[in-house]
């Protein structure tokens, strides 16, 4: 009982056992943050990977491919029906991305997939943007653009299958909007989440904005004729009557995308008419330069209100295929982190497509470029995915990149050559080990070639046969093995360094207690005297640093899992005070936020050792405790 | 009274001190009746202090030996004497060795502590504070429990070692200087209490080298030269100390 309750006593009415005590904090806050973080971060590759790759992917690591794939495919669902859960192909090639209304281009990683079946292999359905707010729209097949329209009361509104998938998907218009947001957040809000850059709108806006600036420069011109006019005024009202033009004409481009009623057009053609005569009357004096401009305000008033009144919710332009794009070629996020979309749904973008021969080399043709319709946006997480992949329907793809079944030339014997695939990913039943998994996959994959080799005669598909002996099965941890391995031994490595600076916390418990001895002599000698045994003296030190332990690593522990908790934030706050101190960034670490979770285990561990490391510290000072002779001792005085 | 029950034969005791052998004990033969106050008395430096912790298996004799019930302490194992100095000797020491981080209760209760474990010790404890706060109350201690030893007078600190000496109710009390470092009259209280004490059949044995504290005991003994010379017993020993009171 003594050993308990002297060495709480001590340790709280020795203050210098509070030093022993802030080192084992530091020393647990320090590790269990860099625990936390590696691991975390290690979880994330490993999850997002995993997540994208489906559980086995068969591949022969070449840009053309293999071939037979969906034989094989059927043959697994066949033989193995138990434990393929799914299995599609997928092909990776590369290619160039431009988007519409800048020169901006950007190459590209183009993954072409069976949309559908890649959502039973693996969980790219997660990643998607719009597939989450307006269920079963994001498909990859031909399709026109969405465009919103307006409703009786004269608000925006959806195109019914829209509508009808967002309030599929739950999602409820947000209802914390400020005053001055009320429009973005109230009307333009309830359409869901996306981008509202709507045809018609914009139309409506550039016709409003037109129109006001025509009648600031009516204003304008009736104030200086009223001055008497003055010669220097007609160059700024030329100025911007040119700028009028401009806008006019572009108005007119977004007027004809929308294909408006016969009557919007004539009115578009008043406007355009009513300007061509403000610029004439500009040559001559001021009040035929007002009349011509009040015409001209008043067709933008009237076309303002027909654009207004036109209610047309639905589908715009030529059938296009649909393309997913990575979020962050899109663009960066803002200074919150946000991504602002800056093309709407069904953006026209042109993709070029860089076909390979079944050889494996550039195809002669030039390369092809296709415009396509941005349908969705995937955001995985993992910026190296998110800033290069785009993906594609997988039967497009084929056909662009001759992958497709070819017509043989006669001179080979004419026919056609199978299809090719870079990838096939696999989907197993839950509880399989992959590992042995893949062997028998790969077993499989190997008994279907050697049939294959002795089914096929040599000749015009000597290529293909030769392709088939580099396929490999592999796991989707074997494929994240490089980039995993090097995080697991970053951790460890780092975890030992920071084990290697704990010892100083060890070194410094051992000093303090020895203090702490050397002070408590005559106290050791006097419970001696009265019956303490050494094994109970030590037992009082060894105890005292269990108990320095306890209370270090619980104040460690806390302190670890709050700055881990709100590591992001702080991160923010350091960025603010100095942009320089920003430690963690996307394109080096991949994902855009610091992992921020803290492990059970982990922290079991870490305060395990540190209080074992706590006794070990104190086990000198309890040795020298334990030899005190009482009777040297009480003569201490 | 006159039952001997720890008695000590041929006990040397000498001490290195660099390349000399420094020999305190020549050979002490004493026997300690039950029951009785026997005083060591001698010259500062004569081994009283020496014989009185070899007494209570506190130190080891050069040679010679040390018999309680018939049983050599030094034949015994270290645990066996730890236990022995926590159940059977209690001491008091002349400056008190009371610690400092603990209040009188807790320092006086510290024997109990000692004596058992966390479970017995949680157990038993409110009777084990019951019986120590008596005992405090009897020494003139009762509102003085929460107090630190560094807020007590001398002879306070001295009641609070006599009571953490007496906590597990021991067989033999031995005091070394009781009253050495405290004035007369709180001297004579110290001895009022050990008479007091042994009128209830504590055995006492006291170090002193002042012989008005002697004349408190039934016995005393001298020791000079690092052998005793033995005083007959008095009668009226106690009726000397109460006289000198």
């Amino acid at each position: 009982m003594y050993k308990l309750f002297l060495s709480l006593r001590y340790l709280r009415r020795r203050r210098i056992a509070f030093f022993a005590i802030a080192a084992v904090t530091l020393c647990v806050a320090m590790v269990l943050i860099v625990v936390s973080v590696l691991g975390g971060f290690l979880d994330m590759i490993q999850e997002r990977s995993r997540g994208l790759l489906g559980d086995l992917i068969l591949d022969n690591q070449s840009l053309q491919g293999f071939a037979w794939y969906e034989e094989f495919i059927d043959q697994l669902k066949r033989e193995m029906p138990g434990e393929v859960v799914a299995a599609t192909p997928v092909i990776f090639n590369y290619g160039i991305l431009r988007f519409p209304d800048s020169n901006i281009t950007k190459p590209v990683r183009i993954v072409a997939i069976r949309l559908q079946e890649a959502y039973e292999v693996n969980d790219f359905k997660r990643s998607l943007f719009y597939e989450k707010h307006y269920p079963g729209t994001t498909t990859l097949a031909e399709q026109q653009q969405p465009v919103y329209g307006w409703d009786e009361n004269g608000d925006p509104s959806l195109p019914p299958e829209l509508k009808a998938a967002l309030d599929n998907s739950g999602w409820k218009p947000p209802t914390d909007t400020k005053p001055d947001q009320a429009e973005q957040g109230g009307t333009l809000g309830a359409l869901g989440p996306g981008h509202y850059d709507m045809p018609q709108l914009s139309a409506l806006f550039a016709a409003d904005q037109l129109t006001m600036r025509a009648e600031e420069l009516l204003n304008r011109v009736r104030g200086t004729a009223t001055d008497g006019g003055s010669g220097d005024s007609h160059a700024p009202v030329e100025a911007e009557l040119e700028a009028l033009a401009r806008r006019c004409e572009r108005l007119r481009e977004k007027l004809e995308e929308l294909r408006p009623p016969a009557g919007t057009l004539e009115r578009l053609q008043d406007f355009a008419a009513a300007l061509g005569r403000a610029n004439t009357a500009a040559q001559g004096d001021d009040a035929g330069l007002a009349l011509a401009l009040e015409e001209f305000v008043e067709a933008g008033r009237l076309l303002t209100a027909d654009l207004y009144a036109l209610r047309r919710p639905g589908y715009l332009g030529d059938r296009l295929p649909g393309v997913i794009i990575g979020l962050d070629l899109l663009g960066p996020p803002n200074e919150k982190g946000d991504y602002e979309r800056p093309w709407p749904r069904g953006e026209k973008v042109l993709l070029t497509f860089l076909p390979l021969t079944r050889r494996g080399v550039l195809s002669g043709q030039q390369a092809p470029v296709k415009a396509m319709r941005y349908v969705d946006d995937s955001r995985t997480g993992v910026y190296e995915i998110d800033s290069l992949c785009v993906y594609v329907d997988f039967d497009f793809v084929q056909d662009v990149l001759a992958m497709s079944p070819q017509r043989l030339t006669p001179e080979l014997g004419g026919g056609l050559t199978p299809a090719r695939t870079t990838q096939i990913q696999i989907k197993l039943a839950g509880g399989l080990e992959a590992r042995r998994m893949r062997d028998r996959i790969q077993a499989e994959w190997d008994g279907f070639a050697a049939r294959l080799r002795a089914e096929t005669p040599p000749g015009p598909l000597d290529a293909e046969i030769q392709q088939l002996s580099w396929v490999k099965v592999e796991t989707w941890e074997e494929r994240q093995r490089q980039f995993t391995d090097a995080i697991k031994k970053e951790k460890v490595l780092v975890t030992i360094l920071f084990g290697v600076v704990s010892v100083v916390a060890v070194v410094l418990v051992g000093c303090v207690f020895y203090m702490i001895v050397q002070e408590k002599t005559r106290d050791i000698g006097i419970v001696k005297s009265i019956g303490a045994t050494s094994l109970g003296v030590a037992a009082i030190f060894i105890s005292y640093g269990a108990a320095v332990g306890v209370v270090g690593s619980a104040l460690g522990t806390t302190i670890g899992c709050l700055f881990v908790r709100y590591i992001n934030e702080i991160q923010e706050l350091l960025i603010r005070i100095n942009p320089e101190l920003r430690v963690w960034s996307r394109e080096v670490y991949v994902f855009d936020r610091i992992p921020d979770t803290v492990k059970v285990f982990d922290i079991t561990w870490i305060v395990a050792v540190a209080i074992a490391a706590s006794m070990l510290g104190s086990v000198v000072a309890a040795w020298r405790a334990a030899r005190v002779w009482p009777v040297e001792a009480i003569r201490y005085e | 009274m006159n039952k001997p029950f720890l008695r000590a034969g041929g006990v040397h005791k000498s001490y290195l001190m660099g390349r000399f052998s420094l020999k305190v004990l020549k050979g002490v033969d004493l026997t300690v009746r039950e029951g009785e106050i026997l005083a060591v008395t001698g010259a500062s430096g004569s081994g009283k202090s020496t014989l009185l912790h070899i007494l209570g298996a506190l130190d080891v004799p050069t040679s010679g030996e040390v018999c309680f019930g018939g049983q050599n302490l030094f034949a015994l194992s270290h645990a066996a004497r730890d236990r022995l100095r926590n159940r059977v000797f209690g001491f008091v020491f002349q400056f008190y060795h009371l610690l400092p981080e603990l209040d009188v209760l807790e320092n006086t209760l510290m024997p109990r502590m000692i004596g058992s474990s966390v479970l017995g010790y949680l157990a038993h404890r409110r009777e084990a504070r019951r019986q120590t706060c008596e005992l405090l109350e009897r020494m003139g201690l009762g509102g003085r429990l929460k107090h630190k030893p560094a807020e007590l007078s001398g002879g306070e600190r001295q009641r609070v070692a006599m009571a953490r000496a007496l906590c597990n109710r021991p067989r033999v009390l031995l005091a070394d200087e009781p009253t050495g470092t405290l004035d007369s009259v709180t001297g004579a209280g110290i001895l009022e209490i050990l008479t007091e004490l042994n009128r209830t059949g504590q055995t006492i044995v006291l170090v002193t080298h002042d012989p008005d504290v002697a004349r408190c005991a039934h016995r005393v003994v001298h020791l000079a030269d690092g052998r005793l010379e033995a005083e007959p017993v008095s009668p009226t020993g106690v009726s000397r100390v109460a006289r000198a009171l």
